[in-house]
């Protein structure tokens, strides 16, 4: 009882201004905020360890900010190697032992809270903010508050948050019966100078020999494309929908996904609709007998036929909000501006 | 004494002009045979008849159950109050949309739950799709290079 009164005065100093006033609304976006302000304010390398069920994967992250530039390196220390590089908004793979990169540049990353939109303003309605107690994580000290989900129709999160700098150190996902489905922890993790943290998150110049893809998304409208969401999951609200196109770095030709991705939110949890090509389904081995389902994680994808062409819905979420998501989808005539030719 | 004979008297001609009404309008043959049970039934309904005129024995309180249940008023109101009570059950679980419009989904189809490996390989791209672009007020917090971490996988 007396760390969880502490828990809310720790609350109390980490967005000063609007919380001596403010609502309980206002409290959770003003939280969001300032662990948002505090990602992009300081610079640390550490060794981010992610586990849910039987799966384990660890990995070794530098993460340097300072006010408009953003730098991050996830190095892979499971499977194969792998290394992601992120400046701002473009985020590149690499996969040393194969010769292969892949760099996309993405409209969203670090725009917060913009990117959300709408759901940025209603995310209050469907999660509650309650102080924990504080735990020690990766040798440091940190405020526990958990993001209570206001419904079934989504989970719960419980963060573990340096009391220092304001980072976030642990992230657990729980699903509405209480179980811990994916946690998130840096086993160590180090605060330095952004110059320092700087030298090691830089992109190296790749090898000439490296196979470099590029990749892009392309804005979709659904409704060109013969669809329409009726009534999707309360809180869930459309933000985009695109298509991934492929091309060779310095070419000119684009290849696109078959299937086109729309995106929703709720504030905190993400749900997409990939939404496939039709008629052809059977042909081309897409078609499903019966719904079918997968976890990993907190990640559930939900795949099933809807008037002939295969739609996954993958978030988040639980498998009724999939279901319900993919439920609400309506099909109508494409119009005839949705066949846009290759550019 | 002569006042108590008097009455005595009075009394044996009003039981013997009632018993001489009943048997003109109830004949003995006209009824049913009477088994030695229920005639010391009816002895005792009388022995307590006379108890209770005396005030000896108070009417014995009829449960409120069986008063309730002999009522069809209750019946009315009970089979009213199970209609509205399975309503509000149904309204309250069903999904209940922004503006109070309850959302009328079909039932979705049996889902058959199968590992990542063993599913069709569009999964497991579509997953390292949606954890590459998630949008979430906690992606750069944490999600992004958690989502990183597990795309390996």
């Amino acid at each position: 009882m007396k760390s969880v009164l502490a828990g809310w005065v720790w609350l109390l100093a980490v967005a000063p201004a609007a919380w001596a006033q403010s609502s309980p609304a206002q409290s959770l976006r003003d939280l969001l905020t300032q662990l948002n302000q505090a990602s992009v304010g300081q610079s640390y390398r550490g060794t981010m360890v992610v586990s849910a069920g039987e799966h384990m994967m660890t990995a070794k992250v530098w993460h340097a900010c300072s006010g408009e530039q953003q730098r991050e390196r996830v190095e892979n220390l499971n499977g194969l190697k792998r290394i992601t590089w992120r400046h701002n908004d473009t985020v590149t793979t690499v996969w040393p032992n194969q010769a292969r990169a892949v760099t996309r540049r993405f409209d969203d990353l670090g725009m917060f809270p913009a990117a959300l939109q709408v759901p940025w303003q209603s995310v209050a309605q469907h999660y509650t903010v309650q102080p924990q107690p504080t735990r020690r994580v990766a040798g440091r000290q940190a405020q526990g508050v958990r993001l209570q989900a206001t419904d079934s129709m989504r989970f719960s999160y419980n963060l573990l948050i340096d009391e220092q700098t304001g980072v976030v150190l642990k992230l657990q996902t729980v699903a509405p019966d209480g179980a811990v489905l994916e946690q998130t922890a840096y086993s160590d993790i180090a605060f330095d100078n952004v110059a320092a943290i700087t030298q090691h998150a830089r992109l190296p110049a790749l090898t000439s020999r490296t196979r470099l893809t590029q990749e892009r998304s392309d804005p979709v409208d659904p409704a060109a494309m013969g669809w329409r969401m009726g009534q999707p999951v309360a809180g869930f609200h459309p933000l985009r929908a695109y298509r991934l196109a492929r091309g060779q770095a310095g070419g000119e030709r684009w290849a696109l996904a078959p299937d086109w991705q729309w995106l929703f939110s709720d504030g905190l949890a993400s749900i997409s609709l990939v939404i496939g090509q039709d008629a052809n389904a059977a042909l081309s081995g897409n078609d499903l007998a019966e719904p079918v389902a997968v976890r990993q994680g907190a990640t559930l994808s939900y795949a099933r036929m809807v008037e002939g062409v295969r739609v996954t819905a993958v978030g988040e979420a639980p498998l009724p909000t999939l279901q319900a998501m993919v439920a609400a989808l309506q099909r109508r005539a494409p119009t005839p501006a949705a066949e846009k030719p290759l550019k | 004494m002569k006042e108590e004979t008097q009455q005595s008297t009075a009394s044996q001609s009003e039981a013997m002009a009632w018993s001489a009404a009943w048997d003109d309008e109830c004949a003995t043959e006209a009824l049913p045979p009477v088994s030695a049970q229920a005639l010391q039934r009816w002895h005792n309904y009388a022995q307590i008849g006379h108890a209770m005129r005396r005030n000896q024995v108070q009417p014995i309180a009829q449960p409120a159950a069986r008063r309730a249940a002999n009522n069809p008023r209750w019946w009315v109101a009970a089979a009213a109050s199970g209609v509205a009570m399975v309503w509000g059950v149904w309204l309250v679980s069903a999904p209940v949309q922004p503006g109070g419009m309850v959302a009328k989904q079909a039932p979705a189809p049996a889902t058959t739950w199968v590992a990542l490996e063993q599913a069709h390989p569009q999964h497991a791209e579509v997953l390292a799709e949606h954890r590459a672009v998630s949008p979430s007020a906690l992606r750069m917090p944490v999600g992004f290079a958690r989502n990183v971490a597990w795309s390996g996988q």
